[in-house]
């Protein structure tokens, strides 16, 4: 056997090593020297075979050597795999500005918004929120709600009346009729719960009005109705003013105005201070960038909003449900248009996009009631 | 209801010059002002109105350079005579006529200046009654009489400015649709007194005895309750005078002649509608007030011949129709300018059959609109009393003596009296009132309150008497007045809290994991065109239909949700938006079977009414890049939607091949949709092309269609945990060979049922059609995963789990292990 130079053997696989510039070039070289068959690798395996003098150096700068050399590569390697990784991120680098990727997201209907936005209030304040049925007789939607024969609702040019069960409509408590205002869950409720009641019901209603951009066919009205011992008029005024509080600013005045409503006594209608203009009915800067430069836009310039009917729950109305005694209990009830809410709130023109739908109109609202 | 201001201050003298206050205190308290107009010259009574004057002509001159111009020249009273350069063609020396000198301002704004016309110099104006706002006649100067003296002010001889009240009168308050109810309101919302109008009548002057003139016969007394007649002899026809013109131009009615305008005048005063007829022409001298006949025709006032039926009542004459009763009259018994006789009506007519026929007529008057609110029989004798005295005094009118008053055979209705129990005011209102206030209140009002020991003895005023009639009544009387005095008190609520119901919580978690998975919201239409349900094979009899649709397309209530959705989808193309994902929660109706059956709540139905989850979906779902395209909507993606929205509620949702697919779907792609326990939840699939073209969507097009009582029936809320394994899984795939009709998810369903508590689940992984599986079969590639609670499984026992679910996928659907 020749001389034995493990020195020229790891310089040689040093250089290889050092030379790499890759790591898969530093791998190959890694093989070669460091793998099963690397000169060092193999001299190590085979030193039984060496004379006994030389095993004991050999074996000694053999094993110094393959030492070394493996923590070479192992340096040489995090230092290119390094440099490559940084070389490979330099190279990813993408126009981030560009449109994200459109993952699906969808989004709730605006009628969805504000009639949660309602209910969650009188959830609040401790009313239940409860169903109704849209098809009713005229006992539900006219008589037990204090509305005479005669009535100018009550009649089939202005309530849609069901096919087949309009005979003697106006003036029959069984024929049947689609609801013209959600009170008829007041007589629900009341027949389901007796007092105390403290109940909102919001739902649709239908009227024979011509459709246009403040009137529809079909539109929806949340109803609130409250009967306990001892609720007066005093505890109406301060439940709106709560409620309208929360629905449009702390900061606004709200007024009763008297009105009349059949199944109410006294009645009332609700004005609150215009959000927008803060009661002066002046033009905001929106009004007067969409070339209004005389009023507000929301309140038409009177500082008011009119925003629902009201009133003490007439005796009429107490008696039509067993259980109700209007000489014990006395209660109050409101009902406020969801749609109109909506209208007021965000400013479009016509209350028909509501129903139509474009969804460049259903999205503009996302998660912002 | 447009009051003029001018006209409510001389009732109620104590309001003030400024309506503002007034308006708002009326609002306040029922009368909602909805808007307050000027009109006339502006700050008449002040200084606005001092260059309005009555002058004279004194001379008149041909214009040197324009034929139809004259120069004349005015005396006002002040020693001067004013040139006046003037065009119209009744101007001439001798008359009284109206004034405006340089300085002052036009009703409509136009500045008088001094000028030159054509040369000659002019200092001031005469006036038209189009130019005073008083008329619309411009046809020459208005003339006045010439017993006023020069130089008085023009305002002192009627009101040339006012404001105007436009009043929004309540359905309960047909009495403020006259000054004398308004006049009580505005005394009550101000605390001022009304001066004394009570005793206003004349004697008659005239010989003779009413009968010598009219006799009346009331045939329909159920509709007439009442019918008063007078007569007038030596009537002069003519012009009213300035005032009145003027409060009834502002009142919103036209100038007829005197007769006319006094019936006028006195309906807007007492609310109380009259008719004057020329004596001459009644047919037979004779009244009747009856149904009128079948067929019969009817020529009215506004020249529109007319043909009534039994169900209007009509006043006659011996031979025909005079007047469609509270209405409108006929033409050819109108007071003319040849009129000389009059007969006077006063009558309650019932309001309902006066409305019915007002709307089937298509026919409204001031009149009508009064009616048929329903007016208490007292007023006529009332509106009697002041129309007799003016007539007397403006149209130089003689009473004959006697008053026809023919009442109903029951007596008239009495004005209601009561017992108001003296807490009841506070109880309700939540405000003490001193006992002089009530009485101070209600006297203003009309009422009559006597206090006694337990309560208050109420007297209401005819005028009022169908609108209060229980003591609840008088509490609106009382309250409204004091709104602004009530505090504002939350209620001291005792019911515990609130929450929703799980159906509504269920609701809400639906709509938030729809618009989660990319659906847009979306809230149509209950109403749908005719036929539609039918078209969707509901049979005839369990559509809600309406007896009286207003518009062509919304005839019946909707049974589906889709083909609302379908028309969404067809808007948005039309305005470019081609990708649509949309879901609704909204309701179905079916006719209730049997009506009035009783719902889950033990309340009556009148019809069945679900609620249901639809989606529908077209074009891309989402997903796409800007350079790479999104996930194209497809039935896998519907479905998966599906899945994921009943995932997101704790339901397995199961699909199922449907037997017998309606026409409307794809017959290849609609599956039904069930829970674990095989409850059926709705159905899934392709909408046909053809329908989907119908509705004028091209595109293909993918709905679903969840009930969501089905949904919430099929979950059990607060599920119990359910411990889960700490040993490894293992995995298995087999491949089997099926015949084409056997259905996948069937085959999941067997060998999920058949592996036992060992499996934990199964996923189809690959389906392979062709070479060498025959003809008429495919290779179906399942995923098997098995675990243990307690150790990890060994080779043994999953072979033996996977032999039993071999064994029941071949004896089942003659499934073969392949390779």
């Amino acid at each position: 056997m020749a001389d034995i130079d493990i020195d020229a053997l790891a310089r040689e696989a040093r250089a290889d090593l050092e030379a790499a510039t890759t790591v898969a070039d530093l791998d190959a070289a890694k093989i070669r020297h460091l793998g099963k068959n690397g000169p060092i690798v193999l001299l190590l395996r085979d030193i039984k075979d060496l004379p006994p003098e030389q095993r004991g150096p050999v074996g000694k700068g053999g094993n110094v050597a393959r030492k070394e050399l493996e923590a070479l590569a192992a340096s040489r390697h995090e230092a290119l795999a390094s440099a490559e990784l940084d070389r490979r991120l330099i190279e990813d680098a993408i126009d981030v500005s560009l449109p994200p990727r459109a993952m699906p997201q969808g989004t709730l209907h605006l009628l969805t918004q504000t009639r949660r936005l309602l209910e969650d209030i009188f959830l609040g304040m401790g009313y239940d929120v409860i169903d109704a049925p849209e098809v009713e007789n005229e006992w539900y939607g006219f008589t037990a709600l204090n509305t005479p024969v005669g009535h100018p609702a009550r009649n089939p040019t202005d309530t849609f009346y069901i096919a087949g069960h309009d005979q003697g409509a106006g003036a029959n408590d069984d024929a049947l009729i689609l609801r013209t205002q959600t009170s008829t869950a007041q007589l629900r409720a009341m027949q389901l719960t007796k007092p105390p009641l403290y109940v909102v019901h919001p739902g649709r209603v239908y009227r024979r009005d011509d459709i246009d951009a403040t009137h529809s066919d079909m539109f929806h009205q949340m109803e609130a109705l409250a009967i306990d011992e001892g609720l007066t008029l005093a505890n109406l005024k301060g439940t709106i003013e709560s409620f309208l509080h929360r629905l449009f600013g702390d900061d606004l005045q709200v007024r009763l105005r008297t009105h009349f409503f059949p199944f109410t006594e006294p009645s009332v209608e609700a004005d609150v201070q215009c959000f927008s203009c803060g009661g002066t009915g002046d033009p905001s800067a929106d009004d007067r960038a969409s070339g209004d430069f005389d009023r507000c836009r929301v309140c038409r310039g009177e500082g008011w909003i009119e925003i629902m009917g009201a009133g003490m729950v007439d005796p009429n109305v107490l008696g039509a449900v067993d259980g109700y005694d209007a000489d014990t209990v006395s209660g109050f009830a409101f009902g406020i248009g969801i749609d109109r809410v909506a209208m007021l709130r965000h400013g479009f023109p016509d209350l028909r996009m509501l129903f139509q739908n474009d969804l460049r109109f259903v999205r503009q609202f996302a998660g912002r009631p | 209801m447009k009051v003029p201001y001018s006209w409510l201050r001389e009732i109620v003298p104590g309001l003030p010059a400024d309506p503002t206050e007034v308006a708002r205190r009326l609002s306040d308290s029922g009368t909602y002002v909805e808007a307050i107009h000027q009109v006339g010259v502006a700050d008449a009574s002040n200084g606005g109105g001092a260059a309005f004057k009555v002058g004279v002509v004194r001379e008149l001159e041909q214009h040197p350079d324009a034929d139809k111009l004259k120069v004349a020249k005015v005396d006002i009273g002040d020693g001067e005579l004013h040139q006046i350069v003037c065009g119209a063609p009744n101007v001439a020396a001798g008359e009284t006529v109206a004034v405006v000198l340089p300085g002052g301002t036009m009703p409509d704004g136009m500045r008088i200046k001094e000028a030159k016309l054509r040369g000659v110099e002019s200092r001031g104006m005469m006036m038209s009654e189009r130019e005073l706002q008083l008329s619309t006649d411009h046809s020459g100067l208005m003339l006045l009489d010439k017993d006023l003296e020069i130089g008085t002010p023009l305002n002192d001889v009627f009101p040339i400015g006012d404001h105007v009240l436009e009043l929004e009168i309540t359905g309960n308050r047909p009495d403020c649709l006259g000054m004398l109810g308004v006049a009580l309101e505005a005394g009550a919302a101000m605390d001022v007194d009304l001066i004394d109008m009570s005793p206003f009548d004349v004697d008659p002057t005239a010989t003779g005895d009413v009968s010598d003139h009219v006799t009346v016969e009331v045939e329909a007394t159920d509709l007439c309750p009442r019918y008063m007649a007078r007569a007038f002899v030596d009537v002069t026809v003519g012009q009213s005078p300035l005032w009145l013109k003027a409060w009834l131009a502002r009142a919103g009615m036209r100038s007829i002649n005197n007769i006319v305008d006094i019936t006028n005048y006195v309906m807007l005063l007492t609310g109380q509608p009259l008719h004057a007829f020329d004596a001459d022409k009644l047919r037979g001298s004779k009244i009747v007030v009856r149904r009128a006949r079948e067929d019969e025709p009817v020529t009215t006032l506004d020249d529109v011949e007319r043909t009534l039926g039994p169900d209007t009542l009509v006043i006659a004459d011996a031979e025909q129709t005079a007047v469609i009763a509270g209405i409108m009259g006929a033409a050819d018994v109108e007071v003319t300018a040849t009129t000389t006789r009059i007969v006077l009506e006063a009558a309650t007519f019932d309001g309902h059959s006066i409305q019915r026929s007002s709307r089937e007529l298509g026919l409204r008057s001031e009149s009508s609109s009064r009616f048929e609110k329903g007016l208490d029989p007292y007023s006529p004798s009332v509106a009697m009393g002041f129309a007799s005295r003016m007539l007397v005094e403006i149209c130089g009118a003689s009473l004959v003596p006697g008053t026809i008053d023919v009442q109903s055979p029951d007596g008239l209705d009495q004005a209601p009296t009561f017992e108001m129990d003296a807490e009841l005011p506070s109880r309700i209102l939540g405000i003490d009132i001193d006992d002089a206030d009530i009485q101070q209140t209600l006297a203003r009002l009309g009422f009559g309150a006597i206090r006694g020991a337990r309560g208050w003895a109420i007297t209401v005023p005819h005028a009022r008497m169908y609108d209060v009639t229980r003591p609840i009544d008088v509490v609106e009387e009382l309250g409204r007045f004091r709104l602004e005095q009530i505090p504002s008190e939350l209620p001291p609520i005792r019911t515990g809290g609130a929450v929703l119901t799980r159906l509504q919580r269920l609701r809400r978690l639906l709509e938030d994991t729809s618009a989660g998975l990319g659906l847009n919201e979306v809230v149509t239409y209950g109403l749908v065109g005719p036929g539609t349900g039918e078209a969707l094979g509901n049979p005839e009899e369990t559509v809600v239909r309406l007896a009286n649709p207003m518009t062509v397309d919304h005839a019946e209530m909707r049974t589906a949700l889709f083909p609302g959705h379908l028309e969404v989808a067809r808007r948005n193309h039309a305005a470019g938006t081609s990708d649509v994902a949309i879901f609704e929660i909204g309701r179905t109706y079916y006719a209730a079977d049997p009506v009035g059956s009783t719902g889950a709540d033990g309340l009556p139905r009148y019809s069945a009414e679900r609620d249901v989850l639809a989606l529908l979906v077209t074009g891309s779902l989402g997903g796409a890049r800007w350079d790479l395209p999104g996930l194209t909507a497809d039935y896998p993606a519907v479905a998966g939607l599906v899945a994921s929205l009943l995932a997101a509620t704790g339901i397995d949702a199961r699909f199922g091949a449907l037997p017998n697919p309606p026409a409307w779907v794809h017959p290849g792609q609609v599956a039904d949709v069930r829970a674990a326990n095989g409850a059926v939840l709705g159905w899934v699939g392709a909408i046909h092309p053809r329908f989907a073209a119908q509705a004028g969507v091209d595109a293909d097009v993918f709905a679903a269609h969840l009930d969501l009582h089905a949904i919430d029936a099929a979950r059990t809320l607060q599920p119990r945990f359910t411990a889960y394994s700490e040993f490894p899984p293992v995995m298995e795939d087999i491949a089997i060979v099926l015949d084409d009709a056997v259905a996948g998810g069937e085959v999941v369903t067997v060998a999920r049922e058949a592996g036992g508590a060992l499996l934990e689940s199964v996923s189809v992984f690959d389906r392979y059609v062709g070479d060498p599986i025959p003809a008429g079969r495919h290779s179906l590639a399942l995923r098997l995963t098995f675990r243990a609670p307690d150790r990890t499984l060994t080779d043994e026992e999953t072979a033996a789990v996977r032999g039993t679910i071999v064994d029941a996928l071949a004896q089942r659907f003659g499934a073969e292990l392949r390779g």
